[in-house]
């Protein structure tokens, strides 16, 4: 339980970060290989994102306490966003499945 | 922001770059390091490689005998009571020429183990982090607070400087040319890690506030009696002292004081116990309690009177002391917590790697506009800075474990074999600047797999068997050396096509 929540946590904070990532247009592009983002998909990401990355904190807090856990959350978070940007450069397909999920969604 | 804003920052973030981004680079480097002194010491220190203690010894009987014997005649000797991370009961004390010694005892057995010949990890690395090994008029402080005020500066100026913070946030394409792709390197672990290069880095600046801002305590205890400094040591830290008497007493028990700590502290363990003016009637016994529980290092301490085992004086920390010892105890990590001291270990290597290749960037931007002396000295002191220091902290490990036991002076040789290494490096990229980077890098392969290999021939304890043990602290400090290995050869191999890439571009240039 106690592991299952930090690793819940670390996988809300690379989801979150994720998602941010789809709301930007040039990654947008390259994952979904659609040209545009629409505008109310993009804010949707982006709320979706900063959710995910208050959960990810939220969960550190909850499972080691406020002192620790906000550390912790932050450290994470970093961890998160370089994974995401690794992920993005060498395996771009892992986000790929998050995107088309999404955009098939949409239409 | 304004395009004059940024240039004129552009300028500052060159400037306290290059000039001080190598003295960055090792004050990162010894910073990660220290991390995990504790483990290298268990690594450096073979006879320290016990299992972790199951109750808490009785220094009555294992300890106070044989700091009677060694100690003898000292000012005052300190017990490190055993842990996780410290197996083994550390006595220090300082001997008759004035050396400061450290000595493991078996908590289970009471045997006095042999001594290290090594400073290790925690009397090397970590002093390197905060002070350079450099003693002379606080030379290293300086130094180093120096750099840690450029690297606020650098950090604040490169946010500024950054033209495409977040449109570039996740961007990395190591597949682009040199310094295109070492500039992503440089925001990645920049922009991505800055919440932790930001506190790490101002908090450091905090722990040595009194050095850097004396006039802090110096104008709220303008003439104290006794100076300003110990009126404000005594208020902070609860530094407590009276003199000798001269006359001969008997110590109480250390045992019973540390059962009143406890009792005092609501059962939080005590941490290491200090017996100052040992076998004089006016001796006095100061206990701290463990930092390892929580975030804050407290400072709380008790003393007590060295022949009755009265209680003298109590100290906790006051509000003010209480957010810098929360501040300090956020850039110590001396809490028990494996992940957060893995995360911190890997942040501050990310911190190595933007000071590196923001130091790699403007090499190669810089080459492009061919090669000056500045840019030639930059370079030396870049690649031996870099690669360098990481051979001298590996020769470091090779002495440690190639030195005979019986070598007099064992501790200090390992010292000399780090820095001896250290001028060659530098020495190696001022001469060899265009196959500096390659050779050291596959230097650093080798030497990490020699210090495995060295550390099982002489321990007998392979990574496998250390697992096997349960010597995480072992295992760990081989996987990593491992690991290290297998990115400096990646590094040789990928190093050799952009240097040559590079140099080509400059004899293109020059042609």
């Amino acid at each position: 339980m106690a592991e299952g929540a930090l690793l819940a946590a670390c996988l809300a904070a690379y989801g979150g970060f994720g998602l941010l990532a789809l709301s930007m247009s040039r990654h947008w592009r390259d994952l979904a290989g659609s040209r545009v983002l629409p505008v109310g998909r993009r804010r949707g990401l982006r709320w979706a994102g900063a959710l995910a990355l208050a959960t990810s904190i939220a969960l550190a807090v909850w499972r080691e306490g406020a002192g620790f856990g906000s550390v912790l959350g932050v450290m994470q978070l970093s961890g998160a966003a370089v994974a995401v940007a690794l992920t993005l450069s060498a395996r771009p397909r892992w986000l790929c499945a998050l995107a088309a999920g999404l955009a098939g969604r949409g239409h | 922001m304004t395009a004059r804003l940024r240039q004129a920052m552009a300028g500052l973030h060159t400037w306290a770059g290059v000039c001080l981004g190598t003295l960055l680079f090792i004050i990162f480097w010894m910073g990660s390091l220290s991390v995990f002194d504790r483990e290298i010491d268990r690594w450096m220190m073979p006879a320290t490689r016990l299992p972790a203690p199951a109750a808490t010894p009785s220094l009555d009987a294992t300890v106070v005998p044989v700091a009677e014997r060694l100690a003898a005649g000292a000012a005052m000797w300190t017990v490190v009571l055993p842990g996780a991370r410290v197996p083994a009961i550390e006595l220090r004390y300082t001997d008759g020429q004035g050396q400061p010694v450290r000595r493991h005892i078996d908590p289970a057995s009471g045997r006095l183990l042999p001594e290290a010949g090594s400073v290790g990890a925690s009397g090397f690395f970590f002093p390197f982090h905060f002070r350079l090994h450099l003693r002379f008029a606080d030379l290293g402080y300086w130094l180093v607070g120096a750099a840690g005020m450029a690297m606020l500066v650098l950090l604040v100026s490169g946010v500024i400087v950054h033209r495409r913070i977040f449109s570039d946030f996740f961007t990395f394409r190591p597949t682009r040319a040199l310094p295109r792709a070492v500039l992503d390197v440089h925001n990645l672990s920049g922009v991505l890690v800055l919440p932790f290069h930001f506190v790490i880095t101002l908090s450091g600046l905090i722990i040595f506030f009194a050095i850097y801002f004396p006039a802090a305590y110096q104008v709220a205890y303008t003439g104290a009696a006794g100076g300003a400094r110990a009126a404000f040591d005594q208020a902070a830290f609860g530094s407590w002292q009276r003199p000798a008497s001269g006359r001969p007493g008997e110590l109480a028990s250390l045992d019973a004081m540390l059962a009143t700590a406890r009792a005092l502290w609501q059962g939080r363990e005590a941490y290491q116990v200090r017996v100052r003016h040992p076998g004089d009637a006016a001796a006095y016994v100061e206990i701290r309690r463990s930092v390892a529980d929580d975030i804050p290092m407290n400072i709380d301490r008790l003393i007590f009177d060295g022949t009755s085992g009265r209680l003298l004086h109590r100290h906790g920390a006051r509000p003010v002391m209480a957010v810098q010892r929360f501040i300090a105890g956020l850039h110590f990590i001396q809490f028990r917590h494996g992940l957060l001291r893995g995360l911190y270990f890997v942040a501050g290597l990310a911190g190595c790697m933007m000071i590196g290749s923001g130091l790699l960037f403007w090499l190669a931007a810089r080459r492009r506009r061919g090669a000056g002396a500045g840019m030639r000295l930059v370079e030396a002191l870049t690649v031996g800075g870099m690669t360098g220091t990481m051979i001298a902290t590996l020769a470091f490990l090779l002495a440690n474990r190639l030195l005979p036991a019986e070598l007099a002076g064992r501790a200090g040789v390992e010292m000399q074999v780090f820095f001896g290494v250290w001028v060659l490096g530098f020495c190696h990229a001022a001469l060899r600047p265009h196959e500096a980077w390659r050779a050291q890098s596959r230097m650093i392969g080798l030497a990490a797999v020699a210090a495995v290999v060295l550390n099982t021939l002489t321990t007998g304890l392979h990574p496998l068997a250390a697992v096997a043990a349960g010597q995480w602290a072992v295992a760990g400090v081989d996987g990593v050396l491992l690991l290290s290995a297998g990115l400096a050869g990646w590094a040789a191999r990928h190093g050799r096509r952009s240097s040559t890439a590079a140099h080509a571009a400059v004899d293109g240039g020059h042609g």
